[in-house]
């Protein structure tokens, strides 16, 4: 019965992450059997992303073509001696949805992982290096995750930075809000450990 | 902790199995290949989640079958909570009181330390199976140590890809190195302190057990940190510096605590040279019962396991052997194909076991 349309589709699906390959041929079902065109109407949604998403020539955060800087890095609110290194541009939104921060941000694209082959080159680290040589930016706070690869990450750019002489701080990691120290699990709270501050 | 009971199914050899075990001492006696080490490795799994013998977990899965399944109440502080593991093609699942659970919590409740006839390799063995053995021990000394181990290795993993990578980039490897260096200095700096509370009783453990008065057991770590000065993490940091050049070269990690060793000394000789093999056995015994006692001290009760200890020691040494475990109050399993050979077990606090093609009975 499977034709091959089918598991063409299947198998994209199946490439998306958290979609495993039943997943992937129940949605396709689903599809097939909605009225309306679904699929063309799911197909010309992705194609204008692929056509109108790029880069922010600024953050290097997603926006679209309409939109660069995008709109973060065009609103005139925002502290200009403050950058925040983040991986991801959904952690600029994780961020954002804090309200707390006030400066600006820039999204790395990931984090160096030789086992996965990325590289620094692959990194948008450059860019970065460009920001701080022309702009105002007195710190930059580096919010990588709190793994391996995020810790490298951050002691490279960190390295890179020391001799443009801008203060360089590390995201602070521990246990989250709400959990007793009690129910911690043991990384966490080793971490919260080690990343302990001094009370004045 | 107290093993109450224990439940396997489809696990090696062993018919679908429903014990209890609530002693002391569980003697798990038979003639040979009968199941009696399944029995252990069933207990094992449990405190471990991991194999005793076989490389993959899947090796313990009855052939011809998919999952097996072990499970078991323990009691821990007074608390008697349902544990169960299971394994399937995709690996293991666990449960504790039939909910999904990390880890950390699983291990909280039991741990095990086991001594069986492989272990002479300790001894005799290359470096890695010291570490190996360390390591494992950091581990049941706190289940933390695993993570920090987990740290260690992707940190190496990624210096290793870096080094193999088309043209490895100087300050890239000075931040892998920096990364490295400090899970480094985490690692040795639990495995010294686990090599610091056994010191405090082999002495004395190595003296009962060998009976020979006074050969010193002497356990150093080795690594090239060991002489060093500065902090853990400068020291190694400083080891990396050096090795850079090499590294570049030949384009693998050449220094780091994948390399370090234990000297294990009798009388100030490598008993790994010098040993007899009951010399060794003795060391080994002692090793472990150190392990039991250091966890005993910190308020810790860990099963202890010994398979097969007919073969192992000698009637006298077996006999020493029970006492200080008697005086310890750690529930003990025992494989032997002779029971005399275990002399008089406290006949209140012991269970026996009887495996006869891979069935287990109470025998009284
Ligand atoms: N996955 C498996 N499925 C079925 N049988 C298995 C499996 N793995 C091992 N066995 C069988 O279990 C038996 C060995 O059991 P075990 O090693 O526990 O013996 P034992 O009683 O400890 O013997 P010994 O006294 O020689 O140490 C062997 O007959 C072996 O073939
Ligand atoms: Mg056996
Ligand atoms: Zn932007």
């Amino acid at each position: 019965m499977t034709s091959d349309p089918i598991r063409r589709a299947v198998r994209q699906l199946s490439r998306l992450p958290g979609i495993g390959e039943k997943t992937a041929t129940r949605l396709v079902y689903w599809m097939l059997t909605q009225p309306g065109d679904v699929p063309a109407q799911l197909a010309s949604a992705l194609q204008e992303l692929d056509a109108s998403i790029t880069e922010c020539k600024v953050c290097c955060t997603l926006t679209t073509h309409d939109e660069d800087p995008c709109r973060l890095c065009a609103r005139g609110d925002r502290d200009d001696t403050l950058i925040l290194v983040v991986e991801h541009p959904q952690d600029v939104l994780a961020f954002e949805r804090t309200g707390e921060y006030r400066g600006r941000y820039h999204v790395l694209h990931g984090a160096l992982s030789p086992l996965d082959g990325i590289t620094p080159d692959q990194l948008r680290i450059r860019p970065l290096l460009e920001r701080l040589r022309a702009e105002t930016v007195t710190e930059v706070v580096l919010a990588t995750d709190p793994n391996v690869e995020g810790d490298a990450t951050a002691m490279y750019v960190a390295r890179l930075l020391r001799p443009i002489g801008v203060r360089t701080t590390r995201l602070a990691h521990g246990i989250s809000v709400g959990t007793e120290i009690e129910y911690a699990d043991t990384v966490s709270l080793a971490r919260a450990f080690e990343y302990r501050r001094e009370l004045s | 902790m107290r093993l109450l009971s224990i439940q396997a199914l489809n696990f090696r050899n062993l018919k679908p199995l429903a014990i209890d075990t609530d002693a002391a001492f569980v003697v798990i006696h038979g003639p040979n290949a009968q199941g009696k080490t399944n029995v252990l490795e069933a207990v094992y799994l449990l405190a471990t989640l991991k194999p005793l013998r076989a490389r993959r977990l899947q090796e313990l899965v009855r052939f011809e079958e998919q999952n097996a399944v072990v499970g078991a109440s323990i009691r821990t502080e007074g608390m008697e909570r349902r544990y169960k593991v299971s394994i399937g093609p995709d690996g293991r699942t666990v449960q504790l009181d039939g909910q999904k659970v990390g880890l950390d919590q699983w291990f909280q409740g039991v741990r095990a330390i086991a001594f069986t006839p492989s272990d002479g390799e300790i001894v005799l063995g290359g470096p890695s199976e010291r570490r190996t053995w360390l390591d494992r021990a950091a581990f049941t000394k706190a289940p933390a140590h695993l993570e920090v181990v987990r740290r260690y290795q992707r940190v190496l993993d990624q210096k290793a890809a870096a080094l193999k990578g088309a043209r490895p980039e100087p300050a890239m490897l000075d931040a892998l190195d920096v990364q490295l260096a400090e899970q480094a200095a985490r690692l040795v700096e639990r495995r010294m302190d686990l090599l610091t509370d056994l010191r405090a009783h082999i002495e004395a453990l190595h003296r009962r057990i060998a009976g020979d008065a006074g050969m010193r057991v002497t356990l150093r770590y080795r690594s090239p940190v060991v002489e060093a000065q500065g902090t853990m993490a400068e020291r190694w940091r400083r080891i990396f510096e050096r090795s850079r050049q090499g590294e570049l070269r030949r384009r693998i990690c050449l220094s780091g605590p994948q390399r370090d060793d234990v000297e294990i000394l009798l009388d100030g000789q490598p008993v790994r040279s010098f040993g007899s093999r009951g010399q060794v056995r003795s060391v080994v015994l002692s090793l472990k019962l150190a392990e039991l006692v250091a966890a005993r001290a910190r308020g810790d009760a860990p099963l202890f396991l010994l398979d097969d200890l007919s073969s192992e020691l000698d009637r006298a040494r077996t006999q020493r052997l029970v006492e200080v475990l008697s005086e310890l109050a750690a529930q003990v399993f025992i494989t032997t194909t002779d029971r005399g050979h275990l002399g008089a077990l406290p006949a209140d606090v012991t269970c026996s076991l009887r495996v006869s093609q891979g069935e287990v009975t109470s025998s009284a």
